[in-house]
């Protein structure tokens, strides 16, 4: 796909001067700033770019006008249809949903115009550059919703024989509403010469080319000659005009019977002058009976080629099938000669009616609506099955990947705004490629503005399974907690994610705090670690050892001296903390009460003999031994007496 | 369990759905609709999106009609009041300010997590600082801080009576606070579960006070009697996902709202007692009941669910609102309460 | 349309080599020839001075931030030889640790993913690189070096992303072994491939193509296929796309040979676009289509006489 290549300018001397160079920062900014080439052989001095003024850094972002507050609505809405959609497919076989899709086509639809409503309602009251902007969102949705339409009609709808001429004016009738807004306005102010109102005439060749024959009749009936013969006749042949009923090859035959009986008489009528007193009227009836010059005369009154189009077919082949939609619309466009002035918008409804998905496809693309468009009609379109097809006419096509490259792009410029990434998440949960890489990717890098936030992304990360996902931001957000000197939460997060290493990281730092200062910290947590202290040896460690403590402050002692005998024994006991058990042990071993056996009071004196190197024991050895030695023999005597 | 759709979706403006538009000033459409249809109080009514406009965050609640308290993730509370000086437009007015009141001991700002009010003056906030400030809306003093309340970021609070609070960290655990007492230590505590369950929500009984609620971060719904404390009633495995709010109706008590991040919506109520004649009048609050709870209520969704969060709801009459990730305010009117 | 979202004064009174946004994109690290590196709060759009860190003695060339999970840690490296890791504590950053072990300017500085732990490269123009893996058990870091990485220098380092093989199929619960990669370029035209086997690192890959000095590399992130993907830009003003399934057979398919010296290649953060800085003066943005094909979809330019403040 050829595309056009922009170009922007950095608005900065120094990057005029030295060069410039960019680095991704987050998913869609681009940071952009001076560069210098330098050479590694240049010597280490100022480069000649030293100054007095500052160099700059320039952060880029390609315009999201999907963040505008209203158009955050048309977001937020049409992912509840997104989600409809997949879910319906997930559900039936396409035999069934095709009725569906098309409804599902209109909410989009009906979307849109809410909120091309909405932004209406706002420019009546903006100035302004915020007028301009809102402006453009209107131009922009407008074209959408006209594709959009279009491609409904054509390849999402199932009109019955093909027969694709009532769906197009209905189409132009939306799109060109100001004559039937003009009419009714004529029509209710009961004149009896209407024909002086100003947008007269180009009100009823408006409604003519729109297929409102009774309305042409009923602008007519208050003209001031209304009564003249001509008049009369006008309304009788228009009145006579042949209305297809049936879809079926036999209702149509007898259609086109009828339509050439009528055009005939017309045609007669109009040879015979009958009409020529009234050159209005005259081109009226030169105009139904398809007459090349009389189509040429009408073309100013057609604001677009489209409209000339529908007006064209209704009245010379008001029996097309679709698939001749194109040919009909290449020949509007040469007759109105705009062949070489076509606008974007042109080009798409040129495409469409082709038939031409893909080029459809391609225009749509660039409609500055940031992929919203694309992304929802290419996910559409896949399901009614419509880009399946083209892998057979387009080498190298994948109808999957191309419909998921859109969804995933649209998901991920959503995933960057802060309230919006969750509705990007529903786009992403159904690209079955790289979607949940994507999530796994993007989904921490949501700054953790407060622990709510973080639930929450931690939710949608196991909704997922992604586990390391989940630990990776509890491990963040208790980085956090423990630089904000909250290590009791800190821990807290450690365990939500079974974080072993980092929960004897903290746990480390507990009994490393403990040491400083002697006291132990958040003892409300430690009080009720419950079978969480499982995921590390070092918070069993902890744990327990607050347990000592407490039995030890409400003195009981017995209780004490025999978990600390049980924890002497153990294998968890971390090398720094050694000698502050030991320590710990010589009051209860010179408690009044006799609270180690002979066997406890061995098990101490073996465990100092062999940490006896530890230099934080030094000074506190000889005090321990020789407790111990007395412990030892109250213990031995009192085991005596007792045998 | 889960049966017909009660609610009506009645649309709040002229719309494709049933969406409550973003206007620019966002509080406004809130408000508008509490005015017209509630009396009670919204709180917690502030999906994320709220903040980027007036810079709020946390919990909204109402002391009456006209003045509201809101957090914010700033660590400041604001006392705001609604003032509607020309036609249709409402204002917020600050009226009081308590700056910074929650931070952490490296300076940076403590996101204040949720608020509770007494009566119309009593308000008490609690922070991601593990600490309990209590305010009062008549002055700009703070009446009395626990700093370090608890060792953990406190998630939930609710008044108990007019001088004792309850509250719950990230780890499930509650505590009992008597706000007289000047020691800084809980009268009691104890664990929602043994396995690290983040409260997310509490509430009680309209009647009965004692009869507490929680939601968690799991889907499930706790009952206490507070009583007899230390272990709970019974646990209801309700949600899928995490239960964002808890009402009962402050009305008819036999009808409770739940809202959770899946995106549903459920009312439920006791079931009609058939034959009841025969069977012995035991505990009328089935709640309270300590086994078959499920089997004594029906739940109805309100809402067929968005797959979006549902952040908040309030109630009044029969009247339900509730605020959804899809930056949209609902309301499902004639909810059948009887 | 694009709009500059934001604006930065640095205040640096020289030339800025590198500036890099936190994990969240909540704060901005800046280096330059003024010796010095700058941490600015940019959370609410307006930038704010944090802190200005002092202890380079010479330009600082590159700058990187480490995982959030491993606290935010800043590496900087120098003409001066050095490399510093700065942690933060109370908005203020210390040397955390500082390593003196080149023997020339340090010219690239990286944090390897967080799967791996909190490891760093960093590549000299004393031709070798240094991986530095930080030991919580002993709280030190621990360096090993590739001596001769590249003749005459070694200019960029980039690691390539955590992913898990293809081949370890899912027998088991067993989590397959992740392998450590880094990619580097140098003043002797080469791409090198380096692979952790071990406690040493092996040279996986030589990647011959470019005719002059390699000026910068980038792994791309992987998203989905497991499928690895480097730029390289280089003197020789190309830039070469090296793809591969496995990490030994690589094929190159050459982006664009442009106007003028290619300085930086740098990919978005899914990988699926390539922002190329190059001496003509021009930032251009590259992907991939439906066919494969690269493109430019954008560029940027300097200044050209359009200069508002």
């Amino acid at each position: 796909m050829e595309r056009e290549v922009k170009t922007f300018v950095i608005p900065n001397e120094l990057c005029k001067r030295a060069g410039i160079t960019a680095t991704w920062l987050t998913v869609d900014q681009l940071s952009v700033r001076a560069f210098e080439k330098r050479n590694i052989k240049l010597p280490d001095a100022p480069s000649n770019f030293l100054s007095d003024t500052p160099s700059s850094i320039f952060h880029l972002r390609q315009e999201v006008i999907l963040f505008h507050p209203i158009l955050r609505k048309l977001v937020n809405e049409s992912c509840g249809v997104f989600i409809a959609v997949q879910n319906l497919i997930v559900n039936k076989n396409p035999a069934d949903y095709k009725v569906e899709l098309f409804k599902m086509s209109r909410q989009y639809r009906s979307i849109i115009r809410a909120c091309l409503e909405n932004l209406q309602d706002d420019l009546s009251e903006a100035k302004g550059q915020e007028k301009e902007q809102l402006q453009n969102y209107i131009t922009i949705f407008y074209s959408v919703e006209c594709i959009w339409h279009l491609c409904e009609i054509l390849f999402v709808d199932i009109i019955p024989g093909n027969l694709v001429l009532s769906q197009l004016l209905e189409w132009i009738r939306f799109h060109f509403p100001k004559h039937e807004r003009n009419a009714a306005t004529m029509l209710a102010s009961e004149s009896v010469n209407l024909e002086t109102h100003q947008d007269y005439w180009n009100t009823v060749f408006g409604s003519l080319l729109q297929g409102r024959v009774k309305i042409v009749r009923a602008l007519l009936r208050p003209h001031s000659s209304a009564d003249h013969p001509t008049f009369k006749l006008v309304d009788q042949v228009l009145r006579a005009m042949p209305i297809c009923s049936g879809v079926n090859g036999t209702s149509i035959n007898e259609f086109n019977i009828q339509w050439r009986h009528w055009t005939m008489d017309v045609q007669s009528k109009i040879d015979a002058k009958l009409f020529s007193s009234e050159k209005h009227l005259d081109l009226i009836m030169r105009l139904v009976v398809g007459e090349e010059k009389a189509w040429i005369e009408i073309q100013d009154h057609c604001e677009a080629w489209y409209e000339f189009l529908a007006g064209w077919m209704f009245y010379t082949e008001p029996t097309a099938k679709s698939f001749e939609l194109g040919q009909y619309a290449k020949r509007s466009i040469t007759k109105m000669r705009v062949a070489n002035n076509l606008k974007h918008l042109d080009r798409v409804i040129l495409a469409a009616m082709e038939f031409d998905i893909f080029q459809v496809i391609k225009e749509i693309q660039h409609m500055t609506e940031n992929g919203w468009f694309v992304a929802h009609l290419s996910d559409l379109l896949f399901h009614s099955s419509r880009l399946t097809s083209l892998e057979k006419e387009v080498p190298n096509f994948s109808a999957e990947k191309l419909r998921e490259s859109f969804i995933l792009e649209y998901g991920i410029t959503l995933m960057g705004h802060k309230s919006l990434w969750p509705v990007g998440l529903s786009y992403l949960d159904h690209c079955t490629h790289d979607g949940n890489q994507v999530i796994a990717l993007l989904l921490p890098r949501i700054p953790l503005d407060n622990e709510a936030k973080t639930l929450k992304i931690i939710r949608e990360a196991k909704k997922r399974d992604l586990n390391d996902v989940v630990q990776c931001i509890c491990k963040a957000q208790g980085m956090l907690s423990l630089k904000r000197g909250r290590i009791g939460n800190a821990l807290c997060w450690a365990l939500k994610s079974q974080d072993g290493p980092f929960t004897s990281y903290l746990a480390d730092k507990f009994l490393q705090d403990y040491i400083k200062n002697g006291k132990l910290g958040s003892t409300d947590l430690l009080d009720n670690l419950g079978s969480c202290m499982l995921v590390s040896d070092r918070l069993i460690f902890l744990g327990k050892y607050f347990e000592f403590h407490k039995l030890y402050q409400t003195q009981k002692y017995k209780e004490a001296a025999n978990l600390l005998i049980s924890l002497l024994a153990s294998k968890i006991i971390p090398k720094y903390f050694w000698y502050v058990l030991l320590i710990d042990a010589i009051p209860l071993l010179e408690s009044e009460e006799l609270l180690f056996s002979s066997n406890d009071t061995f098990t101490i004196m073996h465990c100092a003999e062999q940490k006896e190197d530890l230099p934080e024991l030094k000074d506190k050895l000889n005090i321990l031994k020789l407790s111990a030695a007395r412990n030892l023999a109250r213990a031995l005597t009192y085991e005596a007496q007792n045998e | 369990m889960v049966a017909s759709n009660l609610g009506t979706l009645k649309p709040l403006s002229p719309l494709t759905s049933t969406i409550v538009g973003l206007n620019r000033m966002m509080m406004v459409p809130v408000y508008l609709v509490i005015e017209d249809w509630f009396e009670s109080i919204v709180k917690h009514l502030v999906p994320s999106w709220l903040y980027e406009v007036v810079g709020l965050m946390g919990a909204n609640m109402f002391l009456d009609t006209d003045n509201f308290v809101s957090s914010s993730s700033s660590g400041s509370v604001y006392l705001m009041r609604t003032c509607q000086p020309y036609n249709d437009q409402i204002h917020l007015k600050t009226t009081t300010e308590w700056k910074n009141i929650h931070k952490f001991d490296n300076g940076e700002e403590s996101p204040c997590t949720t608020l509770a009010v007494y009566e119309k003056n009593d308000i008490i906030t609690v922070g991601e600082d593990g600490c309990i400030n209590l305010l009062n809306s008549q002055s700009q003093r703070i009446l009395r801080k626990i700093d370090n309340a608890d060792s953990c970021s406190i998630h939930c609070v609710i008044f108990l009576k007019h001088n004792e609070i309850l509250t719950s960290n990230l780890r499930g655990q509650m505590k009992i606070w008597d706000l007289r007492s000047q020691n800084d230590q809980p009268t009691n505590n104890f664990m929602l579960s043994g396995d690290q369950v983040t409260p997310t929500c509490l509430t009680y009984h309209p009647t009965q006070r004692h009869l507490l609620i929680t939601g968690d971060d799991l889907g499930a719904l706790t009952t206490w009697d507070l009583r007899h404390n230390t272990y709970p009633i019974n646990v209801l495995n309700a949600h899928e996902g995490a239960i964002s709010e808890i009402q009962f109706h402050p009305d008819q008590p036999d009808h409770l709202f739940s809202c959770s991040s899946a995106g549903e919506i459920w009312h439920w109520s006791t079931k009609a007692k058939t034959g009841s004649s025969l069977m012995p009048e035991s505990d009328p609050n089935v709640w309270l009941a300590h086994d078959n709870v499920k089997n004594k209520l029906e739940v109805f969704t309100l809402m067929p669910t968005l797959g979006k969060s549902i952040n908040t709801l309030d109630l009044s009459r029969n009247k339900v609102i509730c605020g959804c990730d899809n930056e949209a305010i609902y309301l499902i009117n004639g909810v059948t309460l009887c | 349309m694009v709009s500059i979202i934001n604006s930065i004064d640095t205040g640096h009174e020289d030339m800025i080599h590198d500036a890099e946004v936190d994990y969240y994109g909540l704060r901005l690290a800046t280096c330059s020839s003024d010796n010095s590196v700058k941490v600015f709060d940019i959370k609410s759009g307006v930038q704010t001075l944090i802190d200005d860190l002092k202890g380079h003695f010479g330009p600082v060339w590159q700058i990187a931030w480490s995982h959030p999970k491993f606290g935010n840690l800043l590496a900087s490296c120098s003409y001066d030889r050095k490399v510093i890791i700065w942690k933060e504590h109370q908005r203020k950053w210390a040397k955390y640790y500082e390593y003196a072990n080149h023997d020339s300017s340090v010219n690239s500085v990286q944090f390897a993913p967080p799967e791996f732990g909190l490891i760093l490269a960093c590549g000299s123009s004393d031709s070798s690189i240094s991986i530095l893996s930080y030991n919580q058990g002993t709280n030190s870091w621990d360096a090993k070096k590739i001596q001769n990485a590249h003749a005459i220098g070694c200019n960029a380092v980039s690691w390539a992303p955590a992913i898990t093989p293809l081949f370890g199929n899912g027998e088991g619960d067993q989590k397959p072994q992740l392998i450590k990669r880094l990619v580097s370029g140098g003043c002797d035209n080469l791409v090198k491939i380096w692979r952790e086997d071990g406690d040493r690192w092996v040279e996986e890959s030589k990647l011959e193509l470019h005719s002059d000095w390699v000026r910068d590399v980038a792994w791309a992130p992987s998203v989905g296929l497991h499928r690895y993907t480097i730029a390289s830009c280089s003197q020789d003003r190309r830039v070469v796309i090296w793809t591969s399934d496995d990490c030994l057979n690589w094929h190159s398919t050459i982006l664009h040979t442009f106007d003028d010296v290619v300085w930086n290649v740098s990919w978005s953060l899914n990988g699926n676009i390539l922002a190329v800085s190059g001496g003509d003066n021009k930032i251009t943005l590259w992907d991939q289509n439906s066919e494969g094909v690269w493109q430019c979809i954008s560029d940027v330019a300097k200044g050209q006489g359009q200069i508002n403040n």
